[in-house]
Order: structure tokens, then C-alpha cells, then sequence
């Protein structure tokens, strides 16, 4: 069942007088419980992609549809609700508050939610946000969860940031090159994380790369150059993260 | 979890956020301290006029009979009228002769004495009851046995009670003192049958009057009021020329207001001062904060906060440091500043039950500080919130930078690399250079005023009794002394004549109450134009005080109506000369031109330098004589006053100073970290980077006291014409004061960069130079 519909998307910027794409006339699908990784090289328009789904910017051009609503004319408000709701964000260098613990920078998914529990047109009564323990648990640091970002590696920031997008239950887990700061062994720990959480929780997961190595655990790899869509290929058999080398 | 990041984010950045809640602090402490003295004084005020029922109007120019008395009050409006035998006698104590106000009177129903101990007064009883003061200060004690005299003639009273009067919440020896001395001289009351001469000459009416109230200043109609009737009385007494004179016109109500209104005009500068620094301070702090934050903002975003509860979060820094800020400084003033200040106040103005009380005007600025701080917070925000998460969660594109003209020249080429580098840094931190000129100036402004007020006040007592009056004493003559009889005085002791009388000053409806002083010429009453220059009494008419024409409206050349209080006509002259006295205001005319105008010289003072004078007794003719080194001692108490105000002002100062300097140090420090530590590789040495930093506060310094000076003027100025109608005090900075408030700023600003450029050795190189992730 499609979670996320593009319908000729685009979105251009303005430089001075000079205008251009970052993504032009893109239409795809996106099933729930998909494993999806959208690669390409830098300035190929992945990031834009991200973003737009995500709801952190807005097409200029077409119809962006989540679970039927078309989320490409909201405002500033309704984006906001959207992302409370729906989106769980991985950022490449973790973006851990660095002034709260690992613990607390996950428990701030509960405020997110108290904020916007009333108004939300997203609120179906059965998205609950987990316990932040519970997530923190998920990602194996319960040892180091009153640690402060700071006092953690980078592969341990990486997982606390996997447990704060997780901890409000999201239907979509936007990662964005989660892997870009990491050693091999600590990006493929964390590969691993959110492939288990794409197959076993059956999350809709979409990760931006550059590293085609990575590609090799998808369900479906997109690759994107010169902002347009190259290709759209369904993995049979895709790798256990664990496995794969870069 | 966002409040925890906020107080983690605090203690991180302790010292920009602390300057933020002192400034605050501070702007309230002083505020709410004297604003709550001001309300204390004014209630008691309140309330002891309206207890004594202070007098609505007093009438003085006659004799007033008992038909006179029952005439007045049938005007209608008016409720009650007194009279009063108002004169100055001698209180003949064991050591000395002092100087007393005798009041002698029929009833007390209006302007009441107020029993401080012993007996309440009864009309028609025996006895005395004196100011609490002079009994206390000269140890007499309730039963005791008081000496007096008056008009040469002697006479006694037991004291049945000591005493305040609404009259006598500050009083002076006389017009030509300066300040209250109590104690040295007082005031006494009795029944009118102590009065010791043959006729009683009843020289004041006092009014009670429908519409008139106690308390607070007259209002539009109440002046209105007592303008009518101030014709009514005249027609019905049938003299057009009493003194029908209102609060306005009395020294100790009017002194005490003034006093007032100067230091409610204070309490508001303080806040003003301190809103102003802090909020540069919110400004560069929170647009720092932001901007450091900057991703930070745009993962909260990403997460789904809305913009609404980010904002909330920023506008809350600036929100909960200037509530903590003001509520603390506020409880702090109240507690601290308003007992402080009232004791010292108490020793001037005999106000009884004065207690500090808070005001809904100390709540309000509480919530305007809020409010600025809260709004400041949010528009130095306001540029990191409003952009999509996508571009904020992008490091910030570094800002467009064009050279200026000046950057463009030969002379910019010829510049050492530090002035080039503290020029362009300054430059690219408009604002956090502005906040440390400001911090500079309010610091040189403080300590200027704090050392003017001193000078001011010496240069008065100098003024006055070093330069105007130079004579070493002044003899005093009984009020029926003869001119005969004072010329020979004036001869035998080389002195100089003079007559100070109580008069009306008219111009264009705007009507004063002053002194037209006459002098027989001499060499001891020296006269000095408005701006200090040495000039001679005309001899071809008559001369204003600068004061007195400034309040009229007028200038050289312009006419005045006047007339002497208990005259029957009205002057009218040209005002040939301005001059100006600290001490009496009105007009000054050699002895011939009083004559031409059909008033007999009846000199009652006589200006001399002869020390033989000391062994003047008092007889039939002479009251006393005045020393004027016990004058000018007079002016002890007012420095003491000035000691403590400039204690505030120079506290004010350096901690204005400390805080916004050493802010404004660590702000720029922890920016141009990696930029010093750039330098450090690149083989500059410590000291040499402690020299760009030095300088750059150097320009700063200097920028902020040259444009404190005038400040400091404008300031001192400010305080100085609050004073009452009757004092002309001059705002003088000497050159050391100069000298000294720029040192004090210069060594205040150097010691601080000094030990905030002594952190550069600190600077790890490798830390400061890693990656921003």
C-alpha cells in the first residue's frame, strides 16, 4: 500500500538573479514498511528530496501526498504537526541537543507530541510515543543513557539519534547519509538498526547516501543525479547490513 | 526538557546572561528603592497636613484685627480663619542666643501643632512648646524654665511640650542660609497671652478654605480657588496690597516637593540607564546564542516543535532573567535602599511616620522590563526562527563583507595589521561595540555627576560666602532700630548696609514671591552675572536674580511688577541687570533707587569684616551677630547628603562598567577564539594578541568617555535645577573631577581588559581549531 505519493514534484531556488533546480518533475511511490535509499552524488538533489518528504521544505512545483493528504500546500503550521506525527529524522552528524543527556534528548519527543495533541488532524488515538528508556533500550545504550552528546562516540550519538527519531512512533524514518561521520563497523551497526527497524517494526524507512555500498540493504534503491530520478529498481534480495564492506 | 536546556544554556553562558539580570536588577534596586521613599514621604505627608490641617492660604501685610478675622470668614468658601503672631526672637540659653521663630497665637484649629511628648496644646494656657529638635539638641527637658526674648525684652515660659508643625518640616535660620542646621536655632509656640510686648501686632491670618485639599500639590482649581478669593480678601479687608499666599509659596512645603520631584526624576533615570544596557545586552547575547544555535533550532524544527514553542523558548531566556532580575532588585531596593535613604532624609525634613511604601509604578516597570526584555529576546531571534528547518539546519552562509571607501585607500594600506583587524572586527560587531561604548559612557556619565555634585556644592558655599558676601559677619538690628542708630553701627565697625525684605514679583499674570534686597554701596555684597563674570550693580535701576527672571519669563531689558509684602502699591520697572545668588532670589537696588521710589533705607543688616564685632552683646538694638563660618557649617549636612549620593553614583558606575565591559570582552573573546588561535599558529605571539584585543578597547574606552562627558553635564544639570524655586545651584565639574572620572573609567576599563585578554595564553590551539560539527 502506497504511504507517499510524489506527483511531478519540483523545487527550485533563486541565487541572485540566477534560478535553478535541486529537483525537478519527480514522481514516485513509496510503500509502508518499504526500506528505500535514495542515492546519488552530491548536488544531485537526494537532501532536497529528504527534505520535502520530511516536510522541512516545500515543493514549488506539483502534489506531495501522505496517507491521501497532499501535505505540498500546508503552511508552516500543519507542516509542523506533520513532522510531530509522522516523520522521525537521522541526521548525519547526529544534531544531539548538547546541553540535555542522551536520555532527555529522546524524552523531548514527548514534548513535541504534548504540544501538538489537540489540534493535530494526525491524531488517530493510536500513536503513542514509547517510554524513552524502552527506545534508548532499542538502540543497546541503556548503559549510557545519562550521559551528556559530549560524552558519547559518534556511533553512540548516532544510535541515541536513531532512539529519539523512533521514540514518537513515526510512519516515516527519514535518514540523511546516517552512516557520512561513522567508522565501517559503527555505520554498519547502525545500518543494521535501521534495517530491523524497516523489516521487524515495518517502518517506512528512507536513506539518503552517496555510498552505493549501502544501497546493497535496501528494499528499493533510487538514484537521483542533476535533480531528476535515473532509475527506480526493486532489490530482490537485499543484504543483511551486517554484511556488506565499503 | 526544553526549560533544562534553557538553564544548562544559562549556566553555560553565565556572564552575558548575568550582566542581562544585574542591569535588570539594578535598574529596579534603585527604582523601586526610591520610588518607594518618594510614596512613603508623600503619604506621610499626606497625612500629617491633613492631620494638622495645614494651612489653605496665609494672609501677612497687616495688622489683623478681630473684625478682620470674622470679615475673612465671612467670604464665602472659606471655613475657618486664625491669627497668628509670626516673629523671630532669641531663645536665651545658658551658652548662647538662638535664633527662635516665636509664634504666638489665640487658637489651634489650623496648620496644628503635632505633640511629639509632654502636653497637648490649649489655647489660652501658659507655657511653651518648642520644636522637638531644639528642646532635644539643647537639653531642655519638659517642666524646664525657657528664656526668651524679643524686642528687647525678656520673658519665660515653661516648656509643656515638644512639638512638630506642618509649617516646620524644614525650616532655615534665615534668607540667607542655605541648609538647616535644627537645633542651632528652632521654633517655638504659645498662647497670645505670652506675648510680650504692650501691643499685640498680628501679622498673619491663616485660612481654611472649602476646596482646598492637604494633599498632594494645588491643583488647577484649587489655584483657581485661591485666586478668587486672594481678590475677595483684598476687597473685603480693603488693602490691595497683601501677601495672600498659597503651599506653593511656603518654604517647607514647597523644599520638601521639590526634594520630591528630584528624586522621583532620579529613580526613573536609573531604570532607564540600565534598560539600555541590558537591552544590548539581550541583543548581542541572544543573537550570539541563536546563531551558535542555529542547527540546533533547526533540529527541534525537523522534530516537529513548532515555531511557536521554539520561539517561546528563546523569548524566555530574556523573559525569566529580567522577571528574576527586577522582582529580586525591586525587593532589594525596598528592603535596603528606602531605609537608607529616609534616615538620612529624616535629618532634613521633620516628617513624622514616614515609611517606605511600594507602588503600582514599581510593578509597572517591573512588567515594562519584562515586556522589552522578552521582545528584545524575540527579534534578536526572530532571523534564525523564521526560516524552513531545511536552511536552518545548513551552517549560515558567511556575511557579505564589501570593503568600505576607507578600506579601498592608501592610508588603510599604511595601517598596522591590529588597527586593520580591530576595524574590521568592529565593523562586523556594530552592536556589541555599541554595548560596550554605552557601558563606557553610562560609567564615565555616573562618576562625572557623582564628583560634580560635590564640586557643585563647594563651589556654592565658595560662591556664596567666598565671593558674593564677603564679609566675615553680619550684625543683626532689632526691628525697630533706627537708621540713625544703624548707621553708627555700620560706621563704628567699617560695614556694609543692607535691608531684605519679603516682596511680589508680577510679569504677564505669572506671579512669584521673592526679596527685594537694598544696599548702600560698599565693597562687601559683590555681584556676579549669569555666567560668573564680575559685574557692578547698576545704579540706574534695578537688578534680578537670574533665577527669579527664569521663572517669570523675562530677560535684561524686560519690565517688572513688584511690591513689598504690607506695601499699598505696585512698582513697575525695567530689569536693567541680571545677577545671580544661590540663595535669594528677586531684586537688588542700591539704597537711591529704593528712595527715588518712595520707600525709607531701613537697613537691618550690616555686612562687616571686623572681628571686634564677636564682642557684640545683644542689646536694645542688636538681635545678633551671625558668624559666617557657622553659615557655611550649615553646609556640612548637604555634603554629607551629596557624600552618600556619590557613593550611589560611583557604585552605579563601576558595576555599569565591570558588567558591561567584561561582557562585552567575553562575547568578543569567545568569537575571535579561533581567529587568536589562528593567529597562534601562524607564530604571533601572546603579548601580541593581547594588543589587538587591548587596542580595540582602548577605541572603545576612549569613544564611551568622550561621549559620557556631556552626559555627565546634562546630568549633573538636570539635578541641579530640580532644587527649590528659592535656590539657584549651578552644576560646576572642576578639572580634577574631570580628570578623575576619566581615570576612574580608564583604569576600570583597562583593569578589565587586562584580565580578559590575559585568557589568550589559555588559548588551545588544536581545540580552537577542530572542525565545527
Amino acid at each position: 500500500m502506497s504511504l507517499i505519493e510524489l506527483k511531478h514534484i519540483s523545487r527550485s531556488y533563486t541565487l541572485g538573479e540566477r534560478s535553478f533546480f535541486a529537483v525537478k518533475d519527480i514522481s514516485l511511490n513509496l510503500n509502508e514498511g518499504e526500506f528505500a535509499v535514495i542515492l546519488g552524488p552530491s548536488g544531485a538533489g537526494k537532501s532536497t528530496l529528504l527534505n520535502l518528504l520530511g516536510g522541512m521544505d516545500s515543493p514549488t512545483e506539483g502534489e506531495l501526498m501522505f496517507d491521501g493528504e497532499n501535505i505540498a500546500d500546508y503552511n508552516d503550521n500543519e507542516l509542523t504537526d506533520y513532522r510531530a506525527w509522522n516523520v522521525g529524522v537521522v541526521f548525519q552528524f547526529y544534531n544531539l541537543i548538547p546541553t540535555l543527556t542522551a536520555y532527555e534528548n529522546v524524552a523531548l519527543m514527548r514534548d513535541v507530541r504534548a504540544n501538538s495533541r489537540k489540534r493535530s488532524v494526525w491524531n488517530k488515538g493510536d500513536i503513542e510515543v514509547m517510554l524513552p528508556e524502552d527506545a534508548i533500550k532499542k538502540v543497546g545504550l541503556e548503559e549510557r543513557m545519562h550521559h551528556f552528546p559530549s560524552q558519547l562516540s559518534g556511533g553512540e550519538q548516532q544510535r541515541i539519534s536513531i532512539a529519539r527519531a523512533i521514540a514518537k512512533n513515526p510512519r516515516l524514518l527519514l535518514c540523511d547519509e546516517p552512516t557520512g561521520a561513522l567508522d565501517t563497523d559503527t555505520g554498519r551497526e547502525i545500518l543494521k538498526l535501521l534495517q530491523d527497524i524497516s523489516h521487524k517494526e515495518g517502518k517506512t524507512v528512507v536513506m539518503v547516501t552517496h555510498n552505493s555500498f549501502c544501497a546493497e540493504i535496501a528494499d528499493r534503491v533510487i538514484k537521483v543525479k542533476n535533480a531528476r530520478i535515473r532509475s527506480d529498481e526493486r532489490v530482490e534480495n537485499p543484504k543483511d547490513a551486517l554484511e556488506i564492506n565499503w | 526538557m526544553l526549560l533544562r536546556n534553557m538553564l544548562r544554556n544559562l549556566l553555560k553562558n553565565k556572564v552575558q546572561f548575568f550582566s542581562i539580570f544585574i542591569m535588570s536588577f539594578l535598574g529596579l534596586f534603585v527604582f523601586v528603592g526610591m520610588d518607594s521613599e518618594v510614596a512613603g514621604f508623600t503619604a506621610a505627608e499626606d497625612a500629617f497636613y491633613t492631620e494638622c490641617s495645614l494651612s489653605d492660604i496665609w494672609v501677612q501685610g497687616k495688622n489683623f484685627s478681630p473684625d478682620d478675622e470674622r470679615k475673612v470668614m465671612d467670604i464665602e468658601g472659606v471655613k475657618k480663619a486664625e491669627r497668628r503672631i509670626s516673629v523671630k526672637g532669641k531663645a536665651l540659653l545658658p551658652d548662647r542666643e538662638a535664633d527662635m521663630y516665636l509664634n504666638f497665637m489665640g487658637s489651634n484649629e489650623i496648620s496644628r501643632l503635632s505633640p511629639v511628648s509632654g502636653e497637648a496644646f490649649v489655647p489660652g494656657e501658659k507655657g511653651v512648646w518648642l520644636d522637638y529638635n531644639f528642646a532635644d539638641k539643647n537639653g531642655i527637658n519638659l517642666g524646664d524654665t525657657v528664656k526668651f526674648k524679643y524686642e528687647g525684652k525678656e520673658f519665660d515660659a515653661v516648656l509643656r511640650g515638644k512639638v512638630r508643625h506642618p509649617e516646620y518640616v524644614y525650616f532655615l535660620r534665615d534668607t540667607a542660609s542655605m541648609m538647616p542646621d535644627y537645633g542651632f536655632y528652632g521654633a517655638a509656640w504659645m498662647d497670645e497671652s505670652e506675648y510680650p510686648g504692650e501691643d499685640a501686632y498680628y501679622n498673619e491670618l491663616l485660612l481654611d478654605v472649602e476646596g482646598i485639599d492637604n494633599r498632594n500639590a494645588l491643583s488647577r482649581s484649587e489655584k483657581e480657588l485661591k485666586d478668587i478669593l486672594d481678590l475677595k480678601i483684598k476687597d473685603v479687608l480693603d488693602n490691595e496690597n497683601l501677601a495672600v499666599l498659597d503651599k506653593d509659596d511656603n518654604l517647607s512645603y514647597q523644599t520638601f516637593r521639590a526634594e520630591m520631584e528630584q528624586h522621583k526624576g532620579m529613580s526613573l533615570m536609573f531604570p532607564i540607564v540600565f534598560m539600555i544596557i541590558s537591552v544590548l545586552g539581550i541583543i548581542t547575547t541572544m543573537t550570539r546564542l541563536t546563531k551558535r544555535q542555529r542547527t540546533e533550532i533547526g533540529t527541534l524544527k525537523a522534530l516537529g516543535f513548532s515555531k511557536r514553542v521554539i520561539t517561546l523558548h528563546y523569548i524566555s531566556y530574556g523573559f525569566f532573567l529580567s522577571l528574576f532580575g527586577s522582582v529580586l532588585g525591586a525587593v532589594a531596593g525596598y528592603r535596603y535602599i528606602v531605609d537608607l535613604v529616609m534616615n538620612m532624609m529624616r535629618n532634613t525634613y521633620l516628617l513624622p511616620g514616614a515609611k517606605g511604601r511600594l507602588t503600582f509604578s514599581g510593578i509597572f516597570i517591573i512588567a515594562a522590563s519584562v515586556a522589552i526584555s522578552s521582545l528584545v529576546s524575540f527579534l534578536s531571534c526572530r532571523k534564525e526562527l523564521s526560516p524552513p528547518p531545511a536552511e536552518t539546519l545548513k551552517p549560515e552562509a558567511p556575511k557579505l563583507m564589501k570593503p568600505s571607501w576607507f578600506e579601498k585607500s592608501r592610508l588603510w594600506l599604511s595601517l598596522k595589521f591590529a588597527t586593520q583587524w580591530n576595524f574590521r572586527d568592529i565593523r562586523r560587531n556594530k552592536v556589541r561595540t555599541g554595548m560596550g561604548v554605552v557601558g563606557v559612557a553610562g560609567c564615565t556619565m555616573l562618576m562625572l555627576t557623582a564628583f560634580g555634585c560635590l564640586d557643585s556644592i563647594e563651589f556654592i558655599t565658595d560662591w556664596m560666602y567666598g565671593e558674593l558676601n564677603t564679609a566675615g559677619y553680619q550684625i543683626i538690628m532689632k526691628e525697630d532700630a533706627g537708621y540713625d542708630e544703624t548707621y553708627e553701627y555700620a560706621s563704628k565697625y567699617k560695614g556694609q548696609m543692607m535691608e531684605v525684605t519679603g516682596a511680589d514679583f508680577e510679569v504677564r499674570g505669572v506671579r512669584k514671591s521673592g526679596n527685594v534686597t537694598v544696599i548702600e554701596r560698599g565693597s562687601l555684597m559683590n555681584f556676579q552675572g549669569d555666567s560668573f563674570e564680575h559685574q557692578f550693580l547698576t545704579g540706574k535701576g534695578i537688578a534680578m536674580s537670574a533665577k527669579m527672571a527664569g521663572l517669570l519669563g523675562i530677560g535684561k531689558g524686560d519690565f517688572v511688577r513688584w511690591h513689598l509684602t504690607g506695601d499699598d502699591k505696585w512698582q513697575k520697572d525695567r530689569v536693567l541687570q541680571i545677577y545671580a545668588n544661590p540663595a535669594t532670589q528677586g531684586i537688588t537696588m542700591f539704597r537711591e533707587i529704593y528712595e527715588e521710589h518712595e520707600y525709607d533705607f531701613k537697613p537691618l543688616m550690616i555686612l562687616t569684616n571686623m572681628e571686634s564685632v564677636r564682642d557684640l552683646k545683644d542689646d536694645d538694638l542688636i538681635t545678633g551677630v551671625q558668624d559666617t563660618k557657622e553659615m557655611m557649617r550649615s553646609m556640612d549636612q548637604m555634603k554629607e547628603m551629596m557624600y552618600m549620593m556619590m557613593g550611589i553614583f560611583i557604585s552605579a558606575a563601576v558595576i555599569l562598567g565591570v558588567v558591561v565591559l567584561y561582557n562585552q570582552g567575553v562575547l568578543s573573546f569567545v568569537e575571535k577564539s579561533r581567529e587568536m588561535a589562528t593567529l597562534k599558529v601562524l607564530g604571533f605571539s601572546t603579548g601580541k594578541i593581547r594588543g589587538i584585543l587591548q587596542l580595540q578597547n582602548l577605541w572603545i574606552t576612549i569613544t564611551g568617555v568622550i561621549l559620557g562627558i556631556p552626559f555627565g553635564r546634562l546630568l549633573l544639570h538636570e539635578i541641579m535645577a530640580d532644587m527649590p524655586e528659592a535656590m539657584d545651584y549651578r552644576a560646576v565639574i572642576f578639572m580634577p573631577s574631570y580628570f578623575y572620572s576619566i581615570l576612574g573609567t580608564v583604569i576600570l576599563s583597562a583593569a578589565v581588559s587586562f584580565f580578559l585578554s590575559a585568557r589568550v595564553k589559555d588559548i588551545d590551539m588544536v581545540e580552537a581549531l577542530k572542525g565545527i560539527e
